[in-house]
């Protein structure tokens, strides 16, 4: 099967004929977020063990196996119940699961996707799991496709950062979202690159705007791509 | 409609919607601290507005309105999406109707999986039982020798045990009690996790646990102490050990069956489906099992009259029999 998207968004569409889009999250982060509450539980069992262990003896033994039950079994469930879909590993690493219809998640699915890590880690280090994402198109391990779940990133896109320095401009004319994206790309090139490179870009697109000045046409693209980041 | 009118005209709108998906997302006590006391639009107009956004996101998306403008529409569209499309989770008010007839009606919807689960784990406890009567020695080639004494002792009648099995006193069956919640309950779940995997896991769980009660239940027979001690301590939890352990290995048995033969379904949908269906299976089981180490914990170390126990015990399993064949007949579809 091929993968015939190049950006890992996951799209759908909804009963009022809307398309959504949500980004993916991608194997490595999950592996991060995995670590890190991997960590968390055995910090809550150490620590568990220790006051259990001090304060009752016979009984805390008793205790710590509860204890040990919930952190291995109910960790994931109760976070991602608790947290809207995040453990504290996945909010760290800015992730959230969710339905694949892009709806909280609920208890069945989050107790269906946990209860078959199981499955997933076989036959070690999350090896099916690992070969399931990479063949599915949505990074969905086996658990994932029970349950039918997906993990996405939460995280905005970090282009925000570089603001174009100068004011907006609303265009006369229409661009579509694809030539809206090209003018908002130039303009960041414009903040970070070289100004003489920009303009033999611009120059391109003189005669479509009949603008023949090339220094006022990468400035106007500029003020374009201001107006279409809404950065009035 | 340019855009910077089209933003004018709708601005107010969006506002709203979008203070009221803030709303909705605050917890109560939240919205208390915020004085907050009731939404900013009605419940019942949230669909019609919802709609009304989608309207204007699609027109926003056709007239090429500026990217920023249809990425903020577009994260409204999908809060509203979760709000009005929320899956409903199991409702936990609803306990009682779960125990008197979901339970045992999904057992029996899924019937022929349980029968093959039970015969994947009576067979080889009959199996091994026999050949360790016929064979006594043949025991030690399925369970180390150590681990045999130190079953030999826990069973060994005796006047100095005033409790039975594992637990000798009160903050030991606590103990133990945590112990059977961990041990049972994790068996139980890896038995129905596995399962996926082409229900290989199940069958190989299923088999294995038989096998090993067959050896250990035969050779404290040989030994003189499976009707003094054993049975006794066994056949109270047991009623609802064995039968969860069972159910779980069938509930994966079937979901592996869902993935090597997903019917009319794709594979992933096939397994979706079996997986959700499953579910109140999944939560059966395990309360069963928590029953389980309750009586195993408190009851069953206890010292009675071994008639008390074997009479008790029996009522337990002729409960949960009929429990599984006749409970919430009246409520199947």
């Amino acid at each position: 099967m091929l993968k015939d998207r190049v950006d890992s968004d996951t799209h759908i569409e909804t009963p009022e004929g809307i398309e959504l889009v949500l980004p993916l999250a991608d194997p490595v982060t999950r592996g991060f977020a995995f670590a890190i509450d991997f960590a968390l539980r055995l910090g809550i069992v150490w620590l568990g063990a220790a006051i259990f262990f001090t304060a009752l003896r016979g009984a805390g033994i008793g205790l710590v196996f509860l204890l040990l039950f919930f952190v291995w079994w109910g960790y994931y469930v109760i976070f991602e119940l608790w947290w809207d879909g995040s453990s504290p590993g996945k909010r760290a690493m800015k992730l959230r699961v969710v339905n694949d219809d892009f709806t909280p998640i609920n208890f069945s699915a989050s107790l269906i996707r946990n209860l078959l890590r199981t499955a997933d880690i076989m036959p070690g280090f999350y090896g099916l799991a690992a070969a399931t994402m990479l063949i599915n198109n949505k990074n969905q391990r086996l658990g994932d496709i029970a349950a039918k779940t997906l993990v996405v990133s939460t995280q905005r896109p970090p282009s925000r950062q570089i603001s174009v320095g100068e004011t907006a401009l609303p265009p006369d004319i229409i661009f579509t979202q694809e030539e809206q994206r090209r003018i908002v790309d130039f303009a960041r090139f414009y903040e970070v690159g070289s100004s003489e490179r920009a303009n033999e870009m611009a120059y391109h697109l003189s005669e479509a705007l009949q603008e023949p000045d090339v220094n006022r046409l990468t400035t106007r693209l500029r003020r374009y791509a201001k107006w279409f980041l809404g950065e009035h | 409609m340019r855009e910077s009118v089209f933003v004018e005209y709708y601005q107010a709108e969006w506002q709203l919607l979008s203070d009221y998906l803030r709303y909705k997302q605050l917890s109560p006590r939240a919205r208390r601290k915020a004085n907050l006391s009731h939404p900013p639009i009605d419940d019942a107009d949230f669909p019609a507005r919802y709609r009304r956004l989608c309207n204007q996101l699609a027109l926003a998306e056709t007239r090429h309105f500026s990217h920023n403008l249809i990425e903020r529409l577009n994260r409204l569209v999908v809060d509203g999406h979760s709000l009005l499309y929320r899956h409903r989770g199991l409702n936990w008010r609803h306990l009682s109707q779960f125990v008197t007839y979901t339970f045992p009606n999904a057992i029996r919807r899924e019937k022929t999986v349980m029968l093959w689960a039970t015969l994947f784990f009576v067979l080889p406890a009959l199996v091994t039982f026999i050949l360790v009567q016929f064979y006594p020695t043949a025991a030690y080639s399925f369970i180390d020798e150590s681990s045999l004494r130190q079953m030999e002792h826990m069973y060994e009648p005796g006047d100095d045990h005033d409790r039975l099995g594992l637990s000798r006193d009160a903050e030991s069956d606590i103990m133990m009690f945590g112990v059977y919640i961990m041990n049972n309950i994790s068996i139980a779940l890896r038995s129905f996790a596995s399962g996926l995997i082409a229900g290989v896991g199940s069958i190989i769980i299923s088999v294995f646990n038989g096998g090993y009660l067959g050896v250990v239940f035969s050779h404290l027979q040989n030994a003189g102490y499976a009707t003094k001690t054993l049975y006794p301590f066994v056949i109270t939890h047991g009623a609802f050990e064995l039968t969860a352990i069972v159910i779980s290995s069938g509930a994966g048995l079937r979901l592996g069956l869902s993935m090597l033969f997903p019917g009319r379904y794709a594979r992933g949908e096939s397994i979706a489906r079996t997986a959700k269906s499953l579910v109140p299976i999944v939560i059966g089981f395990v309360l069963m099992l928590v029953l389980a180490a309750f009586i195993e914990a408190f009851w069953s170390a206890m010292n009675l009259p071994i008639a008390v126990k074997y009479i008790v015990g029996s009522a337990c399993w002729l409960l949960v029999l009929w429990y599984f064949c006749f409970a919430g007949r009246r409520h199947e579809s």
